[in-house]
């Protein structure tokens, strides 16, 4: 929004000329930094003797700010600021008030004014709320910026979140009308195919709809987060477990290789869904008679789990958008296993989440392999508060 | 009958359209993705070309569709195209069915319907060749 230097508008309404000049010749060289942001402020200040002429050039040139003098000799300040100045939100408006009374001050702040200035008032005073209301323009306008790139991104998550639930039903439908119409006969094993396709679409829906709650409870921060100490062999050798019976009839063979007395200060659950999707995904992308390696060891004051296989593996182009919502990298190999595509980004989510990593290695043909790190210790209080950005699904 | 193309990522759409369409008599082919149902048009040189608009999450067809309109050799090749867009794209993407917006010759919503599909077929093969 902002770049390096950035100029704000900003208008005073007074009919003292005195008052013109010294606003215009006191803020003229003042610049503003606004570290939160990143940018310099400049201003550029235009003024006005009466009300009728400031609100006529409106139309064309709307200020950041308004310094408006209460009282006024046609259309008076509080006028302006409770007709025309309503209805932009976005302008920041200090009142200049004659007489510093509380009473018009009140009235001026619920109207809408942002501060108010007594007259007689010190070059010191008009800087200091001349700075405030400039920094409370910066930060709205960002505040409004986010709120809208939320907005964009929560709507792209749905759109995508819809196609991906509608397309089982499309196929499991696109199935019952071939059954319905006898396509392939009247012997109803030459649709057993079909009918095993559309459980599959199912499962694979059921999952989406369980891995999308996961992530919701994670990213809304709902979810009561127990940190504990836990050994991390002993989560890895219960996703081995899980994995045992799809691994054994793929006849793929699972090692584990761990360096003794690793542990992580962290919820039982969430480092529960890490491993289990890291390692169901090794077993459900191998190919038959393959392999699984699971190493765990220490690198530096982080914890590494790494899970190696000898899958059909991935292109560059596809790793590179392996962990983004809803990806699913779609082959003639991943066409029959059931997947949300929300598996990795939760793994992604999560390893932030602790402060730690993920990235993956792949090579088309030869497997894929996959490395999370987490801080090795972490304080409770760290995780317990902690809340994923925003800015990832608003 | 027909030399039909399907283009769609998704292999349970790619198998509807192929048993519905041999069923009907036509020959099929199939393509994964628009970058090689592109290429697969430029040798088979379909009648019809069945075209997804929604693929790898993005709405890849639609690039598919002008790709086809761009290429002399198929540039006249009808394109049917499957969408089921109108109700989740709402105002970010208007699909109109009359393809002002999109050269294509017409549109199928999903879930497809066997009988819709080969009527709508059948309609584009009949019209005479621009």
């Amino acid at each position: 929004m902002y770049s390096e230097l950035e100029t704000l508008k900003l208008a005073v309404v007074d009919d003292e000329l005195g008052i013109r000049l010294g606003v215009s010749s006191i803020l003229a060289d003042m610049t503003m930094d606004i570290p939160d942001v990143g940018c310099r402020i400049r201003l550029q200040v235009s003024s006005w003797a009466d009300g009728e002429s400031f609100v006529g050039s409106l139309d064309s040139n709307v200020p950041q700010i308004v310094l408006l003098d209460s009282k006024l000799p046609g259309i008076g300040g509080m006028e302006i600021l409770e007709g025309t100045l309503s209805k932009r939100p976005d302008v920041v408006t200090i009142m200049i008030t004659a007489y510093a009374t509380l009473e018009s001050a009140v009235r001026a702040t619920k109207l809408g004014a942002y501060d108010f200035l007594a007259k007689p008032f010190t070059p010191e005073e008009l800087r200091v709320t001349v700075r405030k209301a400039i920094h409370h323009h910066v930060l709205a306008a960002q505040a409004r910026r986010l709120m809208e790139e939320k907005r964009t991104v929560r709507f792209q998550f749905i759109s995508v979140l819809a196609h991906e639930l509608k397309s089982p039903i499309n196929a499991v439908d696109g199935y019952l009308d071939l059954i319905r119409n006898r396509m392939l006969g009247d012997e109803l094993a030459s649709y057993d195919g079909m009918i095993e396709r559309s459980s599959l679409r199912i499962a694979g829906m059921r999952k989406l709809i369980n891995d999308l709650l996961d992530l919701t409870r994670i990213e809304s921060g709902q979810r009561i987060r127990n940190p504990e100490p836990l050994v991390l062999e002993d989560l890895a050798r219960a996703a081995l477990e899980g994995q045992e019976n799809a691994a054994r009839e793929q006849g793929i063979r699972i090692d584990l290789t761990a360096e003794p007395g690793l542990s992580i200060h962290a919820d039982r659950m969430e480092m529960e869904m890490i491993f289990n999707n890291l390692v169901s995904n090794a077993v459900k992308y191998n190919r038959p008679g393959g392999t699984v390696q699971v190493t765990l060891s220490r690198r530096e004051d982080q914890v590494e789990v790494q899970v190696t296989d000898t899958g059909w593996g991935m292109s560059a182009e596809e790793t590179a958008r392996l962990f983004s919502d809803f990806v699913r990298i779609k082959n003639e190999h991943t066409r029959d296993i059931p997947g949300s595509g929300l598996g990795l980004s939760l793994v992604k989510k999560l390893s932030s989440l602790y402060g730690g990593s993920v990235e993956v290695e792949s090579e088309p043909g030869v497997g894929s392999c996959f490395r999370v790190r987490l801080p090795f210790q972490l304080s409770s209080a760290g995780i317990g508060g902690a809340v994923l950005k925003e800015t990832d699904h608003g | 009958m027909a030399n039909i193309l399907c283009i769609d990522d998704d292999m349970d759409v790619i198998e509807f359209l192929t048993l519905t369409l041999k069923a009907a008599g036509h020959t099929v082919e199939t393509a994964p993705d628009g970058k090689a149902g592109f290429a697969k048009a430029l040798t088979f040189l379909p009648d019809l070309i069945v075209l997804d608009v929604m693929m790898a999450n993005t709405t890849e067809g639609v690039g598919t569709a002008f790709d086809i309109r761009g290429n002399e050799k198929i540039r006249h090749t009808p394109i049917l195209m499957l969408t089921s867009i109108n109700q989740e794209f709402g105002n970010a993407f208007k699909l109109q069915s009359d393809s002002s917006s999109l050269p294509v010759d017409d549109f199928v919503e999903k879930p497809i319907a066997s009988k819709t599909l080969l009527e709508k077929v059948s309609r584009l093969l009949a019209k005479p060749k621009a």
